[in-house]
């Protein structure tokens, strides 16, 4: 029970970060390898304005949220735009893996490899949930995870960007002769999942400190959930995640704590292999 | 014909140059060229910090003093134990320094002890992997200014052990955990013990909700921690908290001041101390961290490292100032083996080194290790010496 409980609370932080995969795939059929580094860049804007004490913790939450999403949306109209011209160029690629490679070193050079303490957006302690001692954090995590998909799903279907999004992710030539641009869209998509992956490195950085390989560690799991789950579906996550975090502390428990990732890594090839779109994701046409 | 000769004779002249056996060269204007390599990039900087910034401030200080001068050639690792192999040979053969700082991570020390070694270069090390360490060659180039972690085990074990607590290891998945549990589990086996448990974390590991639950399902009331990180060490205590294990005590070394008392919080240090045989709460570490911060604007992130690198540096210099040449590096490894005393700021330790003894801190006696721990506020404090806390008066 210690097992599916933890991994149940635990997939939320994977499953979060997994949704800016989702976004951005559905959409332009990209995925951003740099996703870990806009953890650390939430987390360190963040925490450049936790001394503005006349800005409530949510304003603070907000303006590193903000921050990840606008140098997403750059990151976007600079370094996938160029490299994703057609159906077959996966350059892009490469320019957000080695996006990932600056950003880690900037953020290096910039706020040093040590943790920072981010002193606020933080739920200290454990609380038991089904008998079980879990902490608190991962708990508030989980549950921001839960609420984001919702919004997601919701949005997608009651907003006119919702719309346009899954309209883009249907038929982007179509969406383009109706006058509406598929890199605009794509744009939104980035700036959206970044700010995601930037609200979740500030909760987590809540928890662990902040740093500069903060997403790094996480990134693996989290494209697992992504696998797992489905990258074409908002709920894929949500059941990645509870699925691959299940597995890994099932496995972590029972055989010893190096082995969870390896059950875990496991399961997405057997998903792979029996339905390589994910569990609840569709076939979609990729650019690889 | 002639051609491939002439390949192959140039092919043998850089292989011979690259696997070393010479025992002079250097620069000729006479500056001492000391090779430092670290972790500048890679998932432990903070490494290659305390190794680059200590030895700047101390060839700062000692440069006058043996009248040498000295330049410090610098190469990055990468943190990876390839990395390492790269640096080296970099330094080694298109640098030619005259002596090697680092790597300061045990499995990247691990990965180039025999080049260096075979190359024949003065090595100074404050990796503490014991085995990079073979004081049975006839010509050891290897000077170790830190404990070994063989050393702290068996220091510790007597801790870990004492009224007959059931002990358990958390260690780093890495070349220095892996040490670390080796040497608990070999002084165990001396003492006619055994390890009830061992997990290991992931460096950056998001969760060890199961590691401790295992610990606790094993019975165990007595951890010993070798974790490379502060932070991965905040994670095990900070579950050790959270499942309810109530350890008798939580035994670790000096790697926890890196990172740990700044993320963790008061109840994850309750029943923590770690053992070390500098005296970290002293005046002297004290006066070298203000100088340290005067010169590079922050606090040292490992003291102990910091200590360790500045002790390597007056004994190398000390030795190039005996033997009278930088280049002649047989010279000044007999040199360094009779060098009557290493200074760090005040400190002064008589007889650091001997032939077959290139070890600056010994076990054999508990007096000599003290036992620190965190106070409420999370400041260091020393408990007493490790005699003392045997004898439960500390």
């Amino acid at each position: 029970m210690d097992a599916i409980v933890s991994g149940l609370v635990l997939g939320g932080l994977y499953a979060l970060v997994a949704q800016g995969f989702v976004l951005t795939y559905v959409t332009s059929r990209t995925i951003n390898f740099a996703s870990g580094e806009f953890l650390a860049i939430g987390a360190f804007v963040a925490l450049g304005v936790g001394s503005w004490s006349w800005l409530p913790t949510p304003g603070k939450v907000a303006v590193g949220v903000v921050a990840a999403g606008i140098i997403g949306a750059i990151a976007y109209r600079l370094l996938v735009v160029p490299f994703a011209r057609s159906e077959h160029d996966s350059r892009w690629l490469l320019s957000t893996v080695g996006l990932s490679y600056v950003l880690l070193n900037l953020l290096t050079h910039a706020e040093g490899a040590n943790p920072q303490k981010l002193p606020f957006a933080r739920a200290e302690g454990t609380t038991s949930l089904l008998g079980v001692a879990v902490n608190k954090q991962q708990l508030w995590i989980a549950l921001v995870a839960v609420l984001v998909t919702v919004a997601l799903v919701l949005g997608s279907r009651f907003t006119s960007a919702g719309v346009l999004m899954r309209a883009t992710a249907e038929d982007p030539q179509a969406v383009s002769l109706m006058g509406v641009s598929p890199r605009r869209v794509g744009v939104m998509a980035y700036a959206l999942a970044s700010a995601i992956a930037g609200l979740a490195g500030i909760l987590w950085a809540a928890e662990v400190g902040a740093t500069p390989g903060l997403g790094v560690h996480i990134l693996v799991s989290a494209f697992a959930v992504g696998v797992i789950g489905g990258l074409t579906s908002f709920w894929g996550p949500l059941v990645g995640g509870a699925l691959f975090a299940v597995v890994v502390q099932v496995g972590s428990y029972q055989v010893g704590a190096l082995w969870g990732q390896v059950f875990g890594l496991l399961l997405v090839i057997v998903v792979l292999v029996i339905r390589p779109e994910g569990l609840l994701g569709r076939r979609m046409e990729a650019k690889l | 014909m002639k051609k491939l000769a002439i390949v192959a004779l140039a092919t043998a002249a850089l292989a011979l140059s690259a696997c070393g056996g010479s025992s002079e060269g250097g620069s000729s204007d006479g500056t001492v060229r000391i090779g430092v390599v670290g972790p500048e990039t890679g998932p432990a900087p903070q490494y290659y910090t305390d190794l680059i910034r200590p030895a700047e401030l101390a060839v700062a200080q000692l440069a006058e003093k043996y009248d040498l001068k000295v330049e410090l050639v610098e190469v990055d690792d990468q943190g990876t134990p390839d990395g390492a192999s790269r640096a080296v040979q970099k330094l080694l053969n298109e640098e030619n320094v005259d002596a090697i700082l680092g790597p300061p991570l045990s499995g990247n020390a691990l990965q180039v002890a025999d080049v260096i070694q075979r190359t024949g270069r003065p090595w100074l090390s404050p990796a503490i992997a014991p085995e990079i360490m073979d004081e049975s060659l006839e010509q050891n180039w290897l000077f170790r200014t830190n404990y070994n972690s063989a050393d702290l085990s068996e220091v510790v074990a007597s801790l870990l052990f004492a009224d007959d607590a059931k002990v358990g290891v958390v260690h780093s998945a890495d070349a220095y955990g892996q040490s670390g549990v080796d040497s608990v589990k070999a002084e165990a086996k001396k003492l006619g013990k055994t390890v009830a448990a061992v997990e290991a974390i992931q460096p950056g590991a998001t969760d060890f909700s199961a590691g401790i639950s295992r610990l606790k399902a094993a019975g165990v009331d007595s951890v010993f921690l070798a974790i490379t990180a502060g932070a991965d060490t905040s994670t095990v205590t900070k579950t050790i908290a959270q499942q309810g294990l109530k350890p008798k005590r939580v035994v670790t070394n000096a790697t926890i001041m890196a990172d740990f008392a700044e993320l963790a919080d008061p109840g994850q240090w309750e029943n923590l101390v770690f053992v070390d045989p500098r005296d970290l709460v002293g005046e002297n570490l004290a006066t070298i961290a203000k100088d340290y911060q005067a010169k590079f604007d922050e606090a040292p992130i490992l003291p102990t490292n910091v200590y360790s690198v500045m002790a390597a540096i007056d004994a190398y210099l000390a030795g190039v100032a005996e033997a009278g040449d930088a280049g002649d590096y047989d010279a000044v490894r007999k040199a360094m083996e009779g060098i009557a005393s290493v200074s760090v700021g005040a400190d002064t330790i008589d007889a650091p080194f001997a032939a077959g003894d290139h070890e600056l801190y010994e076990a054999e006696d508990p007096s000599a290790w003290n036992v620190f721990g965190f106070n409420d506020k999370g400041d260091l404090e020393m408990r007493g010496n490790l005699e003392e806390c045997l004898s439960g008066t500390c």
